[in-house]
């Protein structure tokens, strides 16, 4: 299971789980975003190497993580109790979902 | 009231116009987009639900933006509306989006602190930044973290500009106690043009936890009764007193960077995640700040005695007359529940008044301070 991260039409990288996130960035994507959206691409902090391992659920995921315990949200992705917080995400991100600044997707 | 209804076929009609849904995944609040086909006239919308049929959140919002729109305060437009949806019925507000332009960047509250705070963390500087946030000029200046660790360069004039526009925000919160204002519900636009970056606040959006509104009708019903009852009796109302002055809610901008679970010191928790005013003393510097503007900056003076205006301020009786407004609001279609406009009306003329007061006090202390330097000057 990968949750995509993107900005408008780019894939900035995958988010997956074992014991500890993985972010595997999209380097050339990055850096093509960075030119066409600088404003947006300011939020982004996630580029430092091209795997990065996070012991909690990374920044720019986070707003969806706590749209998950949203009850009409839970009800249309059927994210149950039980799921883990990665599961929750990835349903989430199952929804077609108008992107904040950066936007999730089911990879 | 717009009526909206889901078909067969998941879409959403709106008279003759279909609309395909897209989740908002912001706030608490049970809402989605309705997103137009390529060649409608309409724009994309937003419902947002009532968190429960028996709250007047969705008036609180059509009221707030009503009020909003007179005294200048810009403001997404919110219209009642119902959708009706598994043969279930959900009422609610429909709204445009605050941001009309797609190639306009938008940076929320919480992206601003949150991007200051990692800033802080990704480059181990100590944690220098511990002013609270729960002032505007606080939020400012995390503005102005926000451009210089990012090396852009943003006009003083735009962000003196967002400054005001914010104080103008928290004035129009305060009067009408609304209590929801945290940093996901103020927004900033940012657009590029050559190598500055131009910064405006946003509309104002999210208003209807305003005046106990959010609570259940019959709550909102009871407080208004016993209000009335109070008034009719003593010419006051004692526990309209008690409630606001128990009352504190997010007003402005409520948000501290201190806050953060200094335990773990984990990449998560340098984000700061309480939004909290919680305290007597903040919600009093709250107005302090206020007042200290309306007493020193033309521009906050100006607003503020226009709002009084706009909203008919009686000099005599000191009060305001809202009632044009809400005769406006009304229809046979959609009638304001009852008790609803007495305790907007009484909630609003508490809060101008105890801004008045307070800038009456001030006032006398500058002229006594005026006096004795007088007196001292003609002494030596």
């Amino acid at each position: 299971m990968k949750i995509a991260l993107y900005i408008k039409e780019l894939t900035l990288g995958y988010l997956e789980y074992n014991n500890n996130y993985y972010f595997t960035a999209d380097e050339s994507n990055i850096q093509v975003a960075f030119k066409k959206y600088p404003i947006d691409m300011m939020l982004f902090s996630l580029n430092k190497a091209q795997t990065k391992e996070y012991k909690y659920v990374p920044q720019n995921f986070l707003q969806y993580l706590e749209a998950t315990a949203r009850e009409d949200l839970r009800l249309k992705a059927d994210i149950k109790d039980e799921d883990s917080e990665f599961v929750k995400l990835y349903k989430l991100a199952g929804l077609k979902i108008c992107p904040e600044n950066f936007g999730i997707r089911q990879a | 009231m717009i009526n909206i209804e889901k078909n067969d076929a998941g879409l959403y009609v709106i008279g003759n116009e279909f609309f395909s849904a897209e989740e908002n995944t912001r706030g608490t609040r049970d809402k989605f987009w309705l997103v137009p086909g390529q060649e409608s006239s309409y724009p994309r919308m937003l419902f947002k639900c009532n968190r429960s049929e028996k709250t007047c959140e969705n008036w609180g919002e059509i009221i707030a933006s009503a009020i909003a729109s007179r005294v200048n305060v810009p403001c997404v437009t919110y219209v009642g509306a119902s959708v009706l949806e598994n043969g279930e019925v959900k009422t609610g507000v429909i709204c445009e989006s605050y941001k009309n332009n797609s190639e306009i960047s938008e940076l929320s509250g919480y992206s601003l602190v949150s991007a200051v705070a990692n800033h802080i963390y990704d480059n181990s500087i100590d944690m220098f930044y511990t002013g609270e946030l729960n002032t505007v000029d606080g939020f400012i200046n995390c503005i102005n973290q926000y451009a210089k660790f990012m090396e852009c360069e943003i006009d003083a004039n735009e962000i003196e500009q967002c400054r005001n526009d914010l104080i103008k925000q928290a004035l129009f919160d305060f009067i009408l106690l609304q209590a929801d204002r945290h940093w996901l519900n103020t927004t900033f636009l940012l657009a590029k043009s050559d190598s500055k970056i131009s910064i405006t606040k946003s509309k104002c959006y999210d208003n209807g936890c305003i005046c106990f509104l959010k609570r259940k009708l019959e709550g909102v019903q009871g407080i208004s009764t016993q209000i009335k009852a109070e008034i009719r009796k003593r010419k006051q109302s004692d526990s309209l007193k008690y409630q606001l002055e128990k009352y504190i809610p997010f007003f402005g901008i409520k948000t501290t960077l201190v806050k953060f679970d200094s335990k773990t010191y984990s990449h998560n928790s340098m984000i700061p995640r309480i939004v909290s005013c919680g305290d007597p003393e903040a919600k009093e510097m709250f107005l302090e700040e206020l007042t200290h503007e309306i007493l020193n900056n033309p521009e906050i003076a100006h607003f503020y005695l226009g709002l009084k205006q706009k909203l008919n301020y009686s000099k005599e009786t000191k009060t305001l007359d809202l009632s044009d407004i809400f005769q406006s609001l009304q229809t046979p279609q959609d009638i304001i529940p009852e008790g609803v406009e007495y305790l907007v009306n009484q909630i609003m003329n508490y809060q101008v008044n105890t801004i008045d007061e307070l800038i009456k006090v001030k006032r006398a202390k500058i002229v006594q301070q005026k006096e004795i330097e007088d007196e001292e000057q003609r002494s030596v």
